[in-house]
């Protein structure tokens, strides 16, 4: 009876964290096999305590846009690689918010973990989220990683808020699609946010001896 | 008044505390009932006989009924244990008195993560149905239907999205993937198509 009783635990908890999985996931298009190995591999980043949400999001994502199913799975497998990497890169305690947002710049070619650990270094007790959404985002509307870890790095030292990394991300984003270089306009625009920001604290960054960072001065790399 | 209560920030947190509402007395009776019941329930031998076997057997169900007894309660709790601290922390933001201060950092931090109202704008004329779908709703159509304005040229939508870097794309009529026009779009490296850009952030 022990073990019988001790079964009927297991099944009832399987069968319930299955059921959760399933019930999560927009399989209802997808042939068994497919979406035993997208189950497994949600299970499996759970079971890591990563969050989940980014892997289901891409699978829904692939399955609306009617992506074959190798390619699913494969994607699915690669958000959840860069999750943990993420998580890796932001250690010792990131949110989950935090992680997806270290996943999602992971996806942009060009930033790296060695990236995310720089920000994590500047930030070691505040969210992250927004200051990597915009690295991310600047990375991706063509500024180079380096130049886009250095910036964002010294914007958390200088007491940027997410208000204004956001605005940052958007001017420069909205300027890049009038038709300016994304370098041009990220400098026109530092200007105008470091002449409202903190006075630089001297801390050693290549981005504090950068000329485009100091409040009042011109660009001068294009 | 007590030592602990005198001092502002233990009494801002007692206070907190006593705002928690009672535990469901009626619930957690009905529980114990049911493990009760469970316990006496007959099993295979002779009724009004228990063997050194079938003790064994009720002790292991009494172990499943608490357990499960104590889980239900404690998600009970749990669930008004967070629901209260949510809304605590909604108050806390809105105070303005500095001696108030201490209790801040905690509160500002599970503020940044909260969730903030974004609109999304489609221009569509010819649209019977539009739907913003991104990785901020699991790119379900169903969770974010856009609502034609009076003139029935614009839709609208407001949801709540999480800080951060997002991805979208405009359903119309449940099958055409549309751009937003007026937002950057970045090629999904997974998926391999394209998607239109939001950050969003707290002020």
């Amino acid at each position: 009876m022990n073990r019988r009783a001790l079964l009927l635990v297991g099944l009832i908890v399987a069968s319930g964290r299955a059921a959760v999985a399933q019930d999560s996931l927009p399989l209802s298009n997808i042939d068994r096999e497919t979406a035993s190995l997208l189950v497994r591999i949600v299970d499996s980043a759970r079971a890591r305590g990563l969050p989940t949400d980014p892997i289901v999001a891409k699978i829904s994502q692939g399955v609306l846009r009617r992506a074959a199913p190798d390619r699913i799975v494969v994607a699915a497998q690669s958000v959840a690689t860069r999750l943990e990497d993420a998580r890796a890169a932001l250690a010792p305690k990131p949110t989950a918010n935090d992680i997806a947002a270290g996943g999602d710049a992971l996806s942009v070619t060009g930033v790296t973990k060695a990236a995310l650990q720089a920000v994590r270094s500047t930030s070691p007790n505040q969210p992250v989220a927004v200051p990597i959404a915009v690295l991310a985002q600047l990375v991706a509307s063509g500024v180079p990683a380096k130049r886009a870890t250095e910036i964002v790095m010294e914007l958390i030292r200088r007491g940027a808020s997410n208000r204004q990394f956001v605005d940052l991300g958007n001017n420069v984003n909205a300027d890049v699609g009038r038709g300016a270089r994304a370098m041009a306009s990220l400098d026109v625009r530092l200007q105008g946010l470091t002449a409202v920001l903190a006075p630089n604290t001297g801390a050693v960054s290549a981005a504090a001896a950068d000329p485009g960072l100091q409040s009042g001065s011109g660009p001068k790399k294009p | 008044m007590t030592e602990a209560e005198r001092d502002p920030i233990l009494r801002r947190a007692l206070d907190e505390l006593r705002k928690l509402p009672p535990p469901d007395i009626g619930a957690m009776r009905r529980v114990v009932a049911a493990a009760a019941a469970a316990r006496v329930t007959p099993f295979d031998g002779e009724p009004g006989v228990v063997s050194p076997r079938r003790g064994r057997s009720i002790r292991v169900w009494m172990a499943v009924g608490m357990a499960a007894a104590s889980a239900f309660v404690g998600f009970a709790l749990r669930g008004a244990w967070t629901a209260t601290t949510s809304s605590a922390a909604r108050t806390v933001v809105m105070v303005t008195d500095s001696t108030r201060s201490p209790l801040r950092p905690v509160v500002a931090t599970e503020t940044d993560a909260a969730p903030i109202s974004h609109q999304f704008v489609f221009n569509s004329r010819s649209a019977h149905t539009i739907s913003v779908v991104g990785d901020f709703n699991r790119w379900n159509p169903a969770k974010a239907a856009m609502v034609r304005s009076s003139d029935g040229e614009l839709w609208s939508v407001t949801i709540p999205i999480a800080p951060g870097r997002h991805t979208y794309a405009f359903m119309i009529d449940d099958s055409l993937f549309t751009l937003d026009p007026t937002a950057p779009k970045a090629r999904d490296p997974d998926l391999g198509a394209d998607g239109s850009i939001v950050i969003v952030g707290r002020p």
